[in-house]
């Protein structure tokens, strides 16, 4: 089912080519330039010398991979008003399937495709410049960094998509969280002061996609512990798959 | 007159979307917090000549208090659904220039929406506990030639708009078009970055265009980054923008009408 | 026990109040008036298997509540519904896999692409066998005629097409309960009739049981003999076509044309509204004979042309409506 999902999306998405093509280009350029003005303040505050620039920028891409990623295949999530609003959701809700994983194919965007390839290109360049040696342990760790990167911006995506069921009005409130998780986490967690730190550790658990498996791959640190970070994230997920099965129960009861 | 009547009819339907109006607000609010959160984190390691503290969080609440009016990214479906469809045949039976009508709508959109929201934004910012706060403008003077080149940069804005909404016409595959377009643009206007923290060379190519002046030159003249003389300069480029851009977005509509009127829609 | 059984049903429904002027407005930012609405209220009914049944009332009646109801995707406030031995909502995720929906207005497919690519999808979906899925397949390509256009993008079909394709997509798993919620809206005349013909057949062959509302008292007409009317949430009426008919219908009216006429004959139970040179126009009640005023006045006059005026159901809807001040 799940390959079923894949192909009727690209086929879709291959009914208009031009088009397509011209917004994967145009999606990839807006990454580009976000991340162009991330590097060009670390230029124009000289910090270049503080902050090891391949560091820097895998601490980054690694964000902007699981933002890229959770925006293509978590797509049904981060449009879900959509879903409400049209009454598809109602649709889903009348076939005999995991509801979760209609969500996920209910929407995969490929154009977000140049994102993941550009963000990709500069996690494994600067992956190889991080690590002076490389290990199978780090390759893993790198591997469990993407996929909790995924999976935390694929959280965010099902924790706002459960507002969905108390209202569909305003919801633009909600890109806050979303962009605002993701400009945030884009920078080293060192520069913020405390509080930020803490939100960063706590609340939204960025620090453990990046900031720590990083101290591992550079050599700071051997503890073997630094590894299992990533699987902080599924706190996270499992957190935000609660709320939304209430927002489900919820919609059974009131049906708006 | 018409398009006062329009723009006091645009104020009125706007009031409608109370609620839109409320989370833009809260949308605004919240990404401004988190920009000064960054900049105060940049400015604790070093300062930098170009811009200050002080005038860079100014700035900041400033844009944020502004953005309905210096939004680039301002798509009017109306104006696009009326040239795809060819209902554009209609409204060049009406008795007034399509250009400034279109231009008029734009601008009364643009205002509608600023007036609704710019208010909260600008007294919860002065209010904020320093340094994060917006201050007050540099002097008197610098606070009227803001209001004027405000004003003026609102001009330049739908001017560049309607520029963007007509080349669409030419491409049938407007998304990423107009969207490859304003991201340049947005760039160069300092919405990615204030203008000041951008690479040299890209502050030197911005200089020649006419991005900046839409909003990072009355906000740098609030903050007195930009001194009264270099003001009035920029005051009268926006002028000369303006009318260069005018003229260049009717001739381009012309053609694109042209056009729509040999498909026959 | 029925097929489908429903019993005492209710939902209530909370529903924000607001006013419309600015200061309302302010004052509904931080307390809020709820209205209840019981959008279904104490509905019982009972349907066989393989049966049609018109589900109608006025917009807001509660209609589309009891159908998510019956879905299984809408929980009751309180009230059982069982369907062929299942609850909807406790037994969800299996029950959905023995019913079939089409909304008029909301679409299954695939916009982008041809229909048979959403095909394919909702076979896995529902886990369709290779071999069922052909079969079926072929069964309602022949039956709806789909040939033609399953391979062109749904964007190009017209709307008769995608609602037949639509009608395909639900009833690809072989459902025993189909809900169509205004199948014919906006359609043209040939397009209904296809679709009715359709409907009629599927419930013939695979002792389909229908459930369908619509606004078209001709759609009624043609497919069903029992009709469920509800109005506030409350059930009106629950019986066949005829009966509302009797009940509700006015009295019939015959239109007699003749060259001319020797005398006008006293018949019971008619009254004379209109008489012209060669017209008369009668208001006779729903007992009478027609074929009886016929011959009586056969009798006076060389009968050119009879007419029979009935109301339609529309009329009779309406009445219904308008009685109970709906």
């Amino acid at each position: 089912m799940i390959r079923k999902y894949l192909s009727i999306h690209l086929k879709v998405a291959l009914e208009y080519k031009v088009s397509f093509i011209l917004t994967i280009l145009a999606q990839t350029l807006s990454m580009f330039l976000e991340i162009f003005a991330v590097e060009a303040l670390f230029y124009k505050f000289s910090l270049l010398d503080i902050y090891n620039i391949n560091q820097l920028i895998l601490s980054y891409s690694v964000v902007w991979l699981g933002f890229s990623l959770a925006e293509m295949f978590s797509r049904g999530f981060d449009n879900f008003a959509n879903l409400i609003i049209d009454g598809s959701f109602d649709l889903l809700l009348i076939k005999p399937r995991n509801i979760f994983l209609q969500i996920f194919g209910s929407d995969i965007c490929y154009e977000k495709l140049g994102r993941v390839i550009f963000a990709f290109i500069l996690v494994i360049t600067n992956f190889i410049k991080v690590v002076e040696s490389i290990s199978i342990l780090k390759i893993i760790l790198l591997i469990l960094m993407i996929l909790s990167s995924f999976i935390l911006f694929t959280s965010v995506f099902i924790l706002c998509a459960s507002f969905c069921f108390k209202t569909v009005q305003g919801l633009e409130v909600i890109n806050i969280f979303t962009n605002g998780t993701r400009t945030l986490a884009q920078y080293p967690m060192d520069i913020y002061n405390k509080v930020i730190r803490i939100i960063f550790t706590l609340v939204i658990p960025i620090t453990f996609i990046n900031y720590y498996p990083i101290q591992y791959l550079n050599n700071t640190t051997n503890n073997i512990f630094y590894l299992l970070c990533p699987l902080a994230i599924l706190i996270f997920l499992v957190i935000s798959t609660l709320v939304f099965k209430a927002g489900i129960k919820h919609y059974y009861s009131t049906g708006s | 007159m018409k398009y006062l009547s329009y723009l006091k009819l645009e104020l009125l339907s706007n009031l409608q979307y109370r609620s839109a109006a409320l989370a833009g607000i809260a949308t605004q609010f919240f990404w401004g917090a988190l920009l000064v959160c960054v900049y105060t984190a940049f400015y604790s390691h070093t300062s930098i000549d170009s811009i200050n503290y002080d005038q860079l969080i100014t700035y900041v609440w400033l844009n944020q208090a502004f953005f309905a009016l210096i939004f680039i990214r301002n798509k009017d479906k109306d104006i696009f659904s009326s040239i795809r469809t060819g209902t554009v045949a209609y409204e060049l039976c009406r008795p007034y220039d399509l250009y400034i009508w279109w231009y008029v709508k734009l601008l009364s959109k643009k205002y509608a929406a600023t007036i609704l929201r710019f208010l909260p934004i600008i007294v919860v910012a002065l209010f904020l506990p320093k340094p994060y706060n917006l201050s007050l403008p540099i002097s008197l003077l610098a606070f009227i030639l803001f209001l004027i080149s405000m004003f003026l940069g609102s001009l330049v804005v739908c001017a560049i708009n309607l520029i963007a909404h007509f080349l669409t016409f030419f491409t049938m595959h407007d998304k990423g078009i107009f969207s490859i377009l304003n991201s340049i643009a947005e760039l160069l206007a300092g919405f990615d970055l204030p203008i000041p923290l951008l690479p040299a060379i890209l502050i030197m190519v911005s200089e020649y265009l006419p991005f900046r002046l839409i909003g990072d030159l009355p906000f740098r003249i609030y903050s007195g980054n930009i001194d009264t003389l270099y003001a009035l300069k920029s005051i009268g480029l926006q002028i000369i923008w303006i009318i260069i851009l005018m003229i260049l977005g009717h001739l381009i509509m012309k053609k694109a009408l042209k056009k729509v009127c040999i498909q026959g829609g | 026990m029925s097929y489908i059984s429903v019993e005492n049903l209710n939902k209530t429904f909370k529903v924000p109040q607001r006013g419309s002027g600015l200061k309302d407005a302010f004052r509904s930012l931080f307390k809020r008036d709820y209205k209840y609405i019981n959008a279904v209220d104490n509905i019982s009914f009972d349907i066989d298997e393989g049966e049609i049944v018109a589900y109608i009332g006025p917009n807001g009646a509660g209609k589309s509540t009891t159908i998510k109801m019956l879905c299984g995707i809408l929980k009751p406030d309180s009230g059982t519904i069982s369907v062929n031995g299942f609850n909807p909502f406790n037994d969800r995720k299996k029950y959905v896999g023995n019913i079939g929906v089409v909304f008029g207005q909301k679409s299954q497919l695939w916009w982008d692409i041809p229909a048979l690519d959403s095909f394919q999808l909702l076979k896995s979906i529902y886990k369709i066998s290779d071999e069922e899925y052909n079969n079926t397949l072929d069964d309602l390509i022949k039956l709806l005629d789909l040939n033609e256009f399953l391979h062109t993008p749904v964007r190009q079909l017209s709307l008769g097409q995608r609602m037949r394709c639509e009608i395909a997509a639900s009833l690809l798993h072989n459902p025993k309960i189909l809900f169509l919620d205004e199948p014919t809206i906006g359609l043209d005349a040939v397009s209904k009739v296809q679709v009715r013909n359709f409907i009629k057949e599927i419930n013939k062959r695979k002792k389909v049981t229908v459930i369908l509302t619509s606004h078209d008292m001709s759609d009624i007409e043609a497919l069903t003999n029992r009709l469920i009317v509800i109005g506030h949430g409350k059930k009106l009426y629950d019986g066949s076509l005829k009966g509302i008919k009797s009940k509700f219908a006015n009295n019939k009216k015959v239109e007699i044309i003749f060259e001319k006429i020797n005398k006008i004959p006293n018949i019971k139970n008619t009254k004379l509204i209109e008489k012209n040179k060669n017209r008369i126009l009668l208001e006779i009640d729903n007992n009478t004979s027609v074929s009886n005023i016929i011959n009586k006045y056969s009798k006076e006059c060389e009968i050119k042309d009879v007419n029979v005026y009935e109301d339609n159901l529309d009329d009779i809807i309406f009445k219904l409506y308008q009685d109970l001040n709906l």
